[in-house]
């Protein structure tokens, strides 16, 4: 039988706590990225005073953004998820500082389930600049 | 109505901050246009919640800090570090980025087809201004002076052909970077007539701090008679002293760096000196345009603009330099 005591790191790898931070930085980043593809061309005039190039974030890159978003989002509660289960595990409460492996269990997650909120807050920011602004300018 | 509203915030911002920079021809909270009236709503709206804010930590941290009778209750505590530590300032972050997200798009959105479209181009270190016509095509260019009618949207196209430069009149909109290769705009829809002073504000080099320029929101009849006079050629000096002066020019070789147009003068690196006398400062550095200073610019112009790219031309004699900024003066 699996007792508390047998939870050793191995079964909450440490990695998942700068996951989150993973999820926050490629949303932002395939964000921009689309972003400077889809306007960088709007670069210069056309004679009679028009812009060349795309001047509007809107149609596929808006579609892009949704789903970055969307697959960020859903990464993200799912590591709240793992993060609040493993806090949670048996019957503590934080700030679990005590040397055994079920506390540096509870530990691991309770750090997770912070960062992953944060991060999720992160995600939705860029994603209201991305949706609300829609311009190139 | 808008009146009251821009007095009284001018109030309050003196009652908050001291008397300096809430009124006057450079101020962002003293608005003379729509877009700045929004950042200065944007302003107040902030100051307001910030000083809020404030009162409640200092209320918090004033009741805690008494000695109390009660048992602690972690439970109360806990809920106390969770709804002021993250719920509320979530709630508030996110209301004032929406907030800050939603004034955006009118900003950088473009004036209606056929508005009053000017084009100004960052200079090192100082503004060349072109009034275009409906095709896009130059109608008059002149420098560091930009005039716009009252209540009428006006379009701005802004480039750079050196450096990044930032166009911004802060009594009228936001700022907007001028960056080499490509064209940002900018509209801004001045609703008070009145002079107002703009500025760089992206460091762009020695003589960033002098690179500034005047606006003039004038009665739209005013503009009219104006933007006729501004493309109206140079006038013809009358007298021997202002004729001397339009002679020395040419031979001097102006002609190879400024226009003066209706002459040979047609160079193009420095700014149109064709109404030069009319300006409302010259070497977009707020110096007048009398001819004292006119002198003084053309025989050491480093010397009130350090920095500057134009030559000095010491070796030129008095009477010729005297004559010559007769004839500048005269310019109108
Ligand atoms: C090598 C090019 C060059 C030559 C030659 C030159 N200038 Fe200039 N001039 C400039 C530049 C560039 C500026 C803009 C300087 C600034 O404001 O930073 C300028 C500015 C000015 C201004 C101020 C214009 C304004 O709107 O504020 C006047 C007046 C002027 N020059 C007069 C002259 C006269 C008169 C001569 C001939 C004696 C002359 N310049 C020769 C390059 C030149
Ligand atoms: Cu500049």
């Amino acid at each position: 039988m699996m007792t508390l005591e047998h939870l050793a790191e191995e079964r909450q790898p440490v990695w998942i706590v700068p996951a989150p931070l993973v999820v926050w930085a490629l949303h932002f980043l395939a964000c921009y990225v689309t972003a400077a593809l889809w306007c960088g061309p709007a670069v210069g005039t056309a004679p009679g005073g028009a812009a060349l190039g795309n001047t509007a974030l809107a149609g596929l890159p808006l579609a892009l953004f949704t789903i970055y978003t969307l697959a960020s989002m859903l990464a993200l509660l799912a590591l709240i998820r793992m993060g609040y289960r493993a806090h949670t595990l048996g019957d503590a409460s934080p700030p679990h500082d005590a040397d055994s492996p079920a506390d540096r269990h509870r530990f691991i997650g309770y750090a997770t389930l912070l960062i992953a909120g944060l991060s999720l807050v992160a995600v939705i920011y860029s994603a209201m600049a991305v949706f609300m602004v829609q311009t190139c300018q | 109505m808008r009146v009251q509203g821009g007095a009284a915030s001018v109030a309050a911002c003196v009652l908050i901050g001291g008397a300096a920079g809430c009124a006057g021809v450079q101020s962002a909270l003293d608005p003379g246009g729509d877009e700045a009236a929004t950042v200065a709503r944007l302003f107040w709206t902030m100051t307001a919640g910030a000083l809020v804010i404030w009162a409640g930590v200092v209320a918090l941290g004033w009741y805690y800090g008494r000695p109390h009778e009660e048992a602690p209750s972690p439970r109360r505590d806990r809920w106390l570090i969770l709804g002021s530590g993250v719920v509320f300032p979530v709630t508030v972050l996110t209301a004032l980025l929406a907030y800050g997200l939603w004034m955006l798009p009118p900003l950088v959105s473009r004036a209606p087809e056929g508005s009053l479209t000017v084009e100004v181009v960052g200079e090192q270190w100082w503004w060349r201004v072109r009034y275009l016509d409906a095709t896009g095509a130059p109608l008059v260019e002149l420098a560091n002076e930009i005039r716009l009618p009252v209540g009428e949207p006006v379009q701005f196209r802004l480039s750079s052909d050196n450096v990044i430069h930032s166009f911004w009149i802060p009594s009228l909109g936001g700022k907007m970077d001028m960056i080499p290769g490509r064209t940002t705009y900018l509209t801004l829809h001045p609703t008070r007539v009145g002079t107002f002073a703009g500025a760089c504000a992206e460091y762009c080099g020695t003589a960033h701090g002098y690179m500034r320029f005047m606006v003039d929101v004038m009665d739209p009849a005013a503009f009219d008679g104006w933007l006729a006079g501004q493309r109206q050629v140079a006038v013809e000096p009358q007298t021997p002293e202002t004729q001397r002066g339009r002679d020395v020019l040419r031979r001097a070789g102006c002609g190879a760096c400024h226009t003066v147009r209706g002459t040979s003068a047609d160079g193009l690196i420095g700014p149109d000196l064709t109404h030069v006398g009319s300006r409302m400062s010259l070497g977009a550095a707020g110096l007048s345009t009398d001819a004292a200073t006119l002198e003084r610019w053309v025989s050491a112009p480093e010397r009130l603009k350090p920095g500057v790219h134009m030559p000095a031309f010491q070796m030129m004699g008095s009477d010729d330099i005297r004559a010559l900024a007769a004839y500048l003066e005269r310019l109108e």
